[in-house]
């Protein structure tokens, strides 16, 4: 698990967007979000005790 | 520029600007007190910066509906994860993770900043809609929108090479107190 990945694929949107190439950078912006999100789940492994 | 398409535009580059003075608030924390960032906290810096890209998406590539869609897909992405590490916290007892700012540690402003812009893009929309604009606005060629896209895309690098350095070619520890490749 590469935690600088998320970064890394937001800078490069950020050039993607500079040149511009609007379909790549939609394309690394949805990968920074899905790495985010499946880093997160990675990481949150202590149970909540909470009840609702 | 027209006067009339000026105000989502000005808008949304005062949006990137915020996400930006979060980053450097965070890095300031980083490099002035010396307190790591732990893989939550880094996971929440990278969805500002995935809400920062929809702003710079605006700002560069012209108003769309789908940029503000990922705005708020962000908002609620780093909305939840800071919840999950408010929740963590919560326990009376329980010091919280790192220092605190106005007496609420950096995880809880994250989660009032993310539910902030999503009020922030409900502004924009009814103050365009006031001011009669449509979404699909041209780019923003301002030289000031360069400065601020690079001020953004400086503290994604720094974030980047940062997070390198923390954490090498792995995942960081829960607890972090050095950089792993600088030992």
């Amino acid at each position: 698990m590469y935690m600088f990945l998320p970064f890394l694929l937001a800078l490069a949107g950020c050039a993607s967007v500079w040149r511009p190439r609007a379909a790549l950078g939609y394309a690394l912006w949805c990968a920074t979000v899905v790495v985010t999100i499946a880093w997160f789940f990675h990481h949150a492994t202590d149970p909540l005790n909470f009840s609702f | 520029m027209s006067e009339q398409r000026s105000v989502g535009a000005v808008l949304n580059l005062l949006g990137l600007l915020g996400i930006s003075l979060v980053l450097a608030v965070a890095f300031f924390y980083q490099l002035a007190l010396g307190e790591l960032p732990c893989p939550l906290c880094l996971l929440q810096r990278a969805g500002f910066i995935a809400i920062g890209m929809g702003f710079l998406f605006n700002t560069r590539l012209g108003e769309r509906p789908s940029h503000y869609a990922m705005i708020l897909v962000a908002s609620l992405a780093t909305g939840f994860i800071s919840m999950r590490q408010v929740s963590l916290h919560l326990a009376p007892g329980d010091s919280g993770y790192g220092s605190a700012l106005l007496g609420l540690h950096f995880y809880t402003w994250a989660l009032i900043a993310a539910v902030g812009v999503i009020c922030y893009v409900a502004l924009i929309f009814v103050l365009k809609d006031a001011a009669s604009e449509r979404i699909g606005d041209a780019p923003l060629n301002w030289p000031v929108a360069n400065v601020v896209f690079a001020i953004f895309a400086l503290l994604v690098a720094a974030n980047l090479l940062s997070t390198v350095l923390e954490c090498g070619a792995g995942q960081c520890d829960d607890n972090p107190v050095r950089y792993l490749l600088l030992n």
